[in-house]
């Protein structure tokens, strides 16, 4: 500044100008986006994801906004599956069980050739019958190959095992309409949405889409007076967000959904309710919860566009799937909440009856050679372990070192869906494609260079190096593998797959091209080729299909009922939000999370009601031993009013025995205690009973906090729907616009005028559309390289998300969810107290944390009033190998002894900075100094992965962005904003559509004018 | 008890100049084999500790109890309790001897050493409490190319230039007073020593313009140091009056800590001065009536603690604040019913009940009864500073983050070792230097003779 004449300067500036291009060029090249997709959901629809790629390897997933499962959004599941990819304890090499009865690792050639000897056995014995395939959640693409190769075979048809299969559903819509297929859910388009035990925000369904539906039919902001009922034993995350919880004990659900028809009027399907009689299932309710049922039905029979869906886990289950998806019609939902599109999807996951029937053959000796692709019977269903152990011969497929393949006789390690290609068909009209996002991650890096040498020297050449020394042959996809065992030729000139495949890759782009002919608008008019391409950047292909009018068949049956076990104590098995069926409990992010409504972490526990757990003798610190048929777990007790009395409900998804370090040994497998319905159609996870045994003392559940009132404090705040549209506040607390002239009164000049001119970046956070689901927080792990601690750690308090979300019950009953993070106040209590500037104000408006001038006094975190700053006890970024790999390198990697916390993702703010600063790059100085991003442009991790869109984030000093009016709503308020902190980070009421609001007995301080004279936030003056 | 608590504080004692050097020069005498074993396991503790910390420096301060959202642990209680203790040194030499309070010479250099032993154990703790003590000295305002200097917003930086000041000025008052009494040390020993105690009394002759001198620096050092007594605790306080933090954030801060201070520090010169009176056989220099005068004070400055403590609760009930009263007066979570019940009354009973019994004559000139109620008193002003750090900060505004603190043995034991260490300067200091002034002993007896001065 201020040397050299005008001239020298401008060329100076120019040079420096085009060298920053370069920089932006060669920056470009390092960040891939690739559209690879899919990652199942329990029932095994798909979310499409976009992976971001750094120097060669995925370092994040996000949502593919061209995709209709996710619309841009993921779930937390979705985004540890990279720790899936980089997990430690992934399948490296084929397992063969050695004479020793130990697994011992085998070259590839052995064991192809192993296989085939098997398979030739047994096909020269004529016993192809004796051959069976049981496949789990796995991608149409492998199951379409699975399916070829068993016919080529002649084996028997592969077996499909999902903990929620879709058969039930598929089935109610033949027996009712004459439909075959699956019926699509149109949760957005519902006025009035019933669910019996249906968890759609979690676990049920596509939650992901389902959580976007939902905000689109029940959210404020959307100008919309939906309304969601939720029937169910346990109040979850789903029944939390919804409006009204009816309680109603497990296993009735078919009984309250005839009730509720009663309710609607049963008019034309008068004939098929014949078998299921209301007198029984008035008695089996009682008279109250009848009254109640029947009064709802007449809502839902009232409401514009209703939608009654039912769980289907319980005894009853294929009868109350049967039940909802009649209600919904009789009610008139269907063709609006209810689609049978024309072009059906066939449903995904056989009966647990043919599931069991398979495992009893294997048991039995009738099957010989199990066949199991990322399946894992030996934890899920129960006797799966037995009939492993007592398996002629067991083939594994897939990824994880789990139970099953642990008892297998030949393992054989496969790609990960980040690896290789594939396709699923999502819906009915979409087909999400599977696409490479990097080379195979390697397993083992060479001897000669252990990882420290290996990384110390020129970084990521050398990385870069390990990877290019790796082959990645070793490790087939399913087509390749297949294929290479037809290949032999053994097995005759007809044995080969479909369209002659020979890697996954053909199989892709076959998939693809039929695609296009059987919907030859999807091709725009491009050629094949570009069309190829067209379809690889997009990774979803679309092509609606329309629905299709249904009506009731005059002969509609309805499933029987499986005999209801009634006692005085009644298990609820319910799928772990992040967990689901135990297949994620090796990712330590999903194990980390707090459980969306308990908050607990790395366990499986009991919920009891506090009454319940009285009569039980047991309480918080106990543990409870559950027995069935010989089946016992025993987990820690979690007194809850959550749960129904007479209730334990049990999350499914750890208690693995196997699965690598941080699945095996963690908490306790309920499973055992399921059992198959006497009518086949399913497993039941609740409504039967359970055998219960005291253990005082012995469980200690750990959980991320042991609060879950707010105490009567506004701060998670709610209004009614009268009042949603006018600014209620509490007593003493003011809201600050942060504009002159606002009741907020401070000693001190505010800033934003002077210093924050071009940028002041704010969010809001829409507490009304929250379901609490914690696809944020996984994301801000997966983004920000936020390190997981375990579960000592957590105990102490240690945990380290930067970003949670609280739940506080109200004395009503009613749920709120607060996401927490840093405020970025702009009178932030963090930032003067430290002693060496670590903690200052940005010109931006942000709370900077300088990693590498913190001492690490940590009296930030303490006079932080939102306790959003997490300090580092130890040196967390020692990862075992492969996770280094996840590191995002656009976050520093903390050590030992600083305090972190949120950035509002600082990397791409910058980014985004950077790149409205380029696109005037040669526009002169001054445009490129005044350039600001537009709205949207940047999206802090959180905000991009939430379903539910809850957080807008944007330049409240840029007045065209949206941000500034959603924080000026009605509804809008800042967290304990009487402190006089000023956040950056404004909320917006949550809205309760019925019932009272919680009365806050305590008013806030009076006092309006507190500012802290130690909160002064001036430090920007040092910049 | 046979010793003559009937004499009044005033009373000078019935002794000659001579016998006060005699006296006095005497507890130099090298020590026995008790004093030996005693330094010894004294070094061992404190280097076990030593060895704690190097432990917690090399995995990671995770292996001390302080957790989220409770940051401060027994490191930050323990400094403020040293600080605290180092307070009544400073009053007790300067402000009573600007006072003129005559009771004051034969304790007070007792409780100078006291002050600069316990800011130099204290200075410790900040350092064992950073989480990258490697980096610790950007705490301190050095001349640098980058310009980065420490914040002066911070009150931990306030904290950094009090500490070290008072320390400064403690050590050289502590000394300065020290010169006349090396000296008169060198003159009774020989050799070695001699030529030591000459180097540090600074050619001490005796002269008239040295004593001239004396008498001026020690009065103006007196005054410099006065202030300190009220500013060093009123800084410490502010690192939590000046947050924001319910609990912390009082403005009664400043001089309920002082009063606090003074409290602990004239019970850690109780507990000091009896053993020492006792093993140095200067019983009859230190009287009980000393003793009795250390107590009574005791007795004021435990009633301003225990009202700075009432007052507390006045304000968290009558402020209608929501996040005061969950500290204070609610029945679950609130200082004397929450999870931290035991520390709170620990905290009540020792510094307020305890030093009411001293109203009894009886009690408060009872030997044992000083000595136990002193340490009482110091172990309720630990769980003072305890109270206040952690339970403000288990339980502030956001519920979801409450936490409940558990001291590790790391922190145990650094603070026991904290101990050793105060414990091993003083007794070092005990045997070496004058632990009693000759020079102000002297000046309550009468003047001797000539014939004796020429000795």
């Amino acid at each position: 500044m201020g040397f050299g004449v005008g001239s020298a300067a401008q060329d100076s500036n120019n040079e420096w100008r085009k060298q920053r291009k370069g920089n932006f060029d060669r920056l470009d090249l390092l960040v891939v986006e690739r559209n690879a997709t899919e990652v199942f959901d329990p029932t095994g629809s798909g979310v499409g994801v976009r992976a971001r790629c750094r120097e060669g390897r995925v370092i994040n997933l996000e949502g593919n906004p061209e995709h209709p499962g996710s619309n841009g959004s993921i779930s937390a599941r979705v985004a540890a599956q990279t720790q899936g990819l980089y997990n430690p304890d992934r399948l490296a090499k084929p397992l063969r069980r050695t004479d020793g009865g130990q697994l011992a690792e085998i070259e590839w050639p052995e064991a192809m050739e192993t296989l085939r000897i098997w398979f030739r056995e047994r096909l020269d014995a004529g016993r192809a019958g004796a051959i069976a395939w049981l496949t789990g959640e796995i991608a149409d693409s492998d199951a379409a190959v699975i399916e070829a190769f068993a016919q080529a075979l002649g084996t028997r048809p592969p077996v499909n095992l999902r903990l929620q299969p879709e058969g039930n559903l598929a089935a109610a819509a033949r027996d009712l309409f004459g439909y075959s297929g699956v019926p699509e859910y149109r949760i957005d388009q519902a006025t009035f949405l019933v669910s019996f035990g249906a968890d759609f925000l979690e676990t049920w369904g596509d939650p992901v889409a389902q959580i976007g539906a939902f905000t689109k039919m029940h959210a404020h902001r959307e100008g919309v007076v939906g309304r969601a009922i939720y029937v169910g034993p346990r109040q979850s995350s789903t029944a939390a967000s919804c409006d009204r919880w009816v309680k109603l004990a497990p296993g009735k659900e078919a009984a309250a959904l005839r009730v509720l028809i009663e309710g609607i009027g049963a008019g034309e399907a008068a004939h098929a309710l014949s078998t299921v009689p209301l007198a029984a299932a008035q008695q089996v309710l009682g008279d109250e919860l009848s009254r109640t049922l029947l009064a709802l039905g007449q809502e839902v029979a009232a409401a514009e566009a209703p939608l009654v869906i039912a769980n289907g886990s319980g005894p009853d289950g294929a009868q109350a799937r049967a039940l909802a998806l009649l209600a919904t019609h009789l009610a008139g939902g269907t063709g609006r909440t209810i689609i049978f599109p024309q072009v059906p999807r066939p449903p995904r996951g056989a009966r647990h009856g043919e599931v069991k029937s398979l495992l009893d053959d294997v048991q039995s000796g009738a099957v010989e050679m199990l066949l199991v692709h990322s399946a894992n019977p030996a934890f899920l269903m129960p006797g799966g372990r037995a009939a492993l152990e007592a398996a002629g011969t067991v083939v594994h497929f897939g990824t994880q070192h789990d139970e099953t393949a642990h008892l297998a006789d030949l393992v054989l390690p496969i790609h990960h869906f980040l690896e290789t290609w594939g396709y699923h068909q999502c819906s009915a009209s979409a087909l999400g494609l599977i696409q490479p996002a990097m080379r195979p991650v390697p397993r083992q890096l060479p001897d000669d260079q252990p990882y420290p040498q290996h990384l110390a020297g020129s970084g990521t050449a050398k990385l870069d190096a390990g990877l290019m020394r790796f082959d990645s042959r070793p490790f087939p996809d399913t087509v390749f593998l297949l294929d290479a065992i037809l290949d032999t030729g053994v097995f005759g000139p007809s044995a080969e797959l479909p369209h002659g495949l020979k890697s996954a890759e053909d199989h892709f782009v076959a998939r693809v091209m039929a695609f296009a002919a059987e919907h030859p608008e999807v091709m725009e008019g491009l050629a094949p080729a570009a069309f190829l391409r067209e379809a690889k950047r997009r990774g979803v292909l679309i092509a609606p299909v329309p629905s299709q009018p249904v009506t009731l068949r005059s002969d509609a049956s309805l499933p029987a009922q499986n005999p209801v076990e009634s006692g005085s104590i009644t298990a609820l098995l319910f799928p772990h939000p992040f967990l689901v069926d135990g297949r994620d409990a090796d990712k330590p992010w999903l194990q980390e999370i707090p459980e969306t409504s308990t908050a607990a972490v790395w366990d499986t526990w009991a919920e009891i009601h506090p009454a319940t757990a009285e009569g039980l003798g047991v309480g918080l610190g106990d543990s409870i031993t559950l027995a069935r048929d010989g089946a016992e777990i025993t987990v820690p007790v979690l007194p809850l009013e959550q749960v129904m009395q007479g209730v334990i409900a049990v999350p499914i998804g750890n208690g693995h025995e196997r699965m690598g370090r941080y699945a095996a040994g963690v908490g306790a497998n309920p499973m055992p205690l399921a059992h198959v319905a006497q009518s086949g159609d399913n497993l039941v996870l609740h409504g039967f009973t359970v055998e219960t045994r005291a253990q005082a003392g012995t469980g200690e559940l750990v959980r991320t906090t042991f609060m879950q009132t707010q105490l009567g404090r506004p701060l998670a705040q709610a209004t009614d729907l009268a009042h949603a549209g006018e600014r209620t506040d509490y007593p003493g607390v003011h809201f600050d616009t942060g504009q002159p002239g606002s009741n907020l009164r401070s000693m001190y000049e505010r800033h934003e005028a002077t210093v924050h001119e071009q940028f002041m970046w704010g969010m809001t956070v829409d507490l009304d559309a929250c379901v609490g689901c914690g696809a944020c927080v996984a994301a801000c792990y997966a983004e920000n390289n936020v390190p997981f601690v375990g579960k000592e750690l957590i105990r102490k308090g240690r945990e380290m998300s930067w970003l949670r979300i609280e739940k506080y019950v109200e004395d009503t009953g009613e749920v709120r969810h607060l996401p927490n993070l840093c405020q970025h106040c702009h009178n932030a209590p963090c930032e003067p107290v430290c002693p060496v500037h670590a903690a200052y104000h940005t010109y931006e408006g942000l709370n900077g944390q300088v990693y590498n001038r913190c001492v690490g006094t940590r009296y930030c975190s303490n006079n932080c009033t939102y306790k959003v700053r997490r300090f580092n006890w130890f040196d967390y970024h020692h990862v075992p190998e492969p996770l280094n790999l996840l590191f995002n390198p656009d976050v520093t990697v903390r050590e030992r002894g600083v305090m972190e916390k949120c950035t509002f993702c600082t990397q791409r703010i910058r980014k985004g900075r950077e790149d409205a600063r380029r696109a005037v790059l040669d526009q002169g100085d001054e445009a490129y100094q005044a350039a600001r991003p537009e709205d949207g442009a940047i999206t802090p991790a959180c905000a991009q992965a939430c379903p539910a869109k809850v957080f807008h984030f944007g330049n409240m000093a840029d007045p065209t962005h949206e941000v500034n009016a959603i924080r000026q709503g009605p509804r809008s308020y800042h967290l304990l904003g009487d402190l006089g902190t000023r956040p950056s980070v404004t909320y917006l009421k949550k809205v309760v559509r019925e019932g009272e609001i919680a009365v806050h007995t305590h008013a806030a301080p009076h006092d309006e004018s507190v500012v802290e004279p130690a909160t002064e936030g001036s430090t920007h003056a040092h910049e | 008890m046979s010793e003559s608590h009937a004499a009044p504080v005033s009373e000078p004692p019935a002794l000659s100049y001579r016998e006060i050097n005699r006296d006095i020069v005497a507890t130099l005498a090298p020590g026995g084999k008790i004093y030996w074993m005693s330094v010894l396991t004294l070094f061992g503790i404190f280097n076990i500790a030593m060895l704690a910390w190097m432990y917690q420096i090399f995995v990671g301060l995770g292996v001390a109890g302080i957790t989220h959202p409770n940051g401060w642990g027994v490191y930050i209680i323990t400094f403020v309790f040293w600080v605290g203790i180092a307070h009544s040194g400073t009053l007790i030499s300067a402000v009573l001897f600007l006072f003129r309070a005559r009771w004051r010479m034969p304790v007070y250099r007792t409780a100078e050493a006291m002050t600069v032993f316990a800011v130099m154990t204290a200075g410790l703790f900040p350092l064992i409490h950073v989480g990258r003590v490697w980096k610790a000295y950007w705490l301190m305002p050095y001349p640098n190319q980058r310009y980065l200097w420490p914040n002066f917003k911070s009150p931990l930086m306030w904290d950094v230039l009090a500490v070290s000041t008072y320390f400064t000025i403690s050590f050289l008052f502590f000394y300065f007073g020290l010169i006349p009494d090396i000296a008169a040390a060198r003159d009774r020993s020989t050799g070695l020593r001699r030529k030591i105690y000459n180097v540090l009394c600074f050619g001490w002759t005796g002269r008239g313009t040295h004593w001239q001198h004396y008498r001026k620096a020690y009065l103006i050092f007196a005054g410099i140091a006065t202030p300190l007594v009220v500013s060093v605790h009123s800084v410490v306080s502010w690192d939590f009056a000046m947050s924001i933090i319910p609990g912390w954030h009082t403005t009664i801060f400043p001089p309920y800590f002082v009063a606090g201070a003074i409290h602990s520090g004239l019970a850690m010169v109780i507990t000091l001065l009896i053993p020492l009176r006792r093993v140095f056989n200067v019983k009859h220099i230190i009287r009980v009536a000393h003793l009795e005068a250390l107590a009574l004070v005791t007795i004021a400055t435990g009633l301003v603690v225990g009202y700075a403590y009432g007052i507390e609760f006045f304000i968290a009930a009558y402020s209608g604040n929501v996040y005061e009263q969950t500290i204070f007066t609610d029945p679950t979570w609130g200082r004397p019913f929450g999870p931290y019940w035991w520390s709170f009354w620990i905290m009540a009973i020792c510094n307020c009940v305890f030093p009411l019994l001293f109203l009894w004559r009886r009690v408060r000139t009872s030997i044992a009864w000083l000595f136990i109620i002193s340490i009482l008193i110091n172990v309720g002003m630990w769980f003072e500073r305890f109270v206040i750090i952690i339970t403000s900060l288990s339980t502030d505004y956001i519920p979801y983050n409450w936490g409940y603190y558990v001291p590790s043995w790391v922190e145990i034991t650094i603070l026991i070792g904290s101990f050793a260490w105060f414990f091993l300067l003083f007794l070092l200091f005990a045997k070496h230097l004058p632990s009693i002034s000759m020079t102000e002993i002297k000046e309550l007896v009468p003047a001797p003779s000539s014939k004796e001065t020429r000795r």
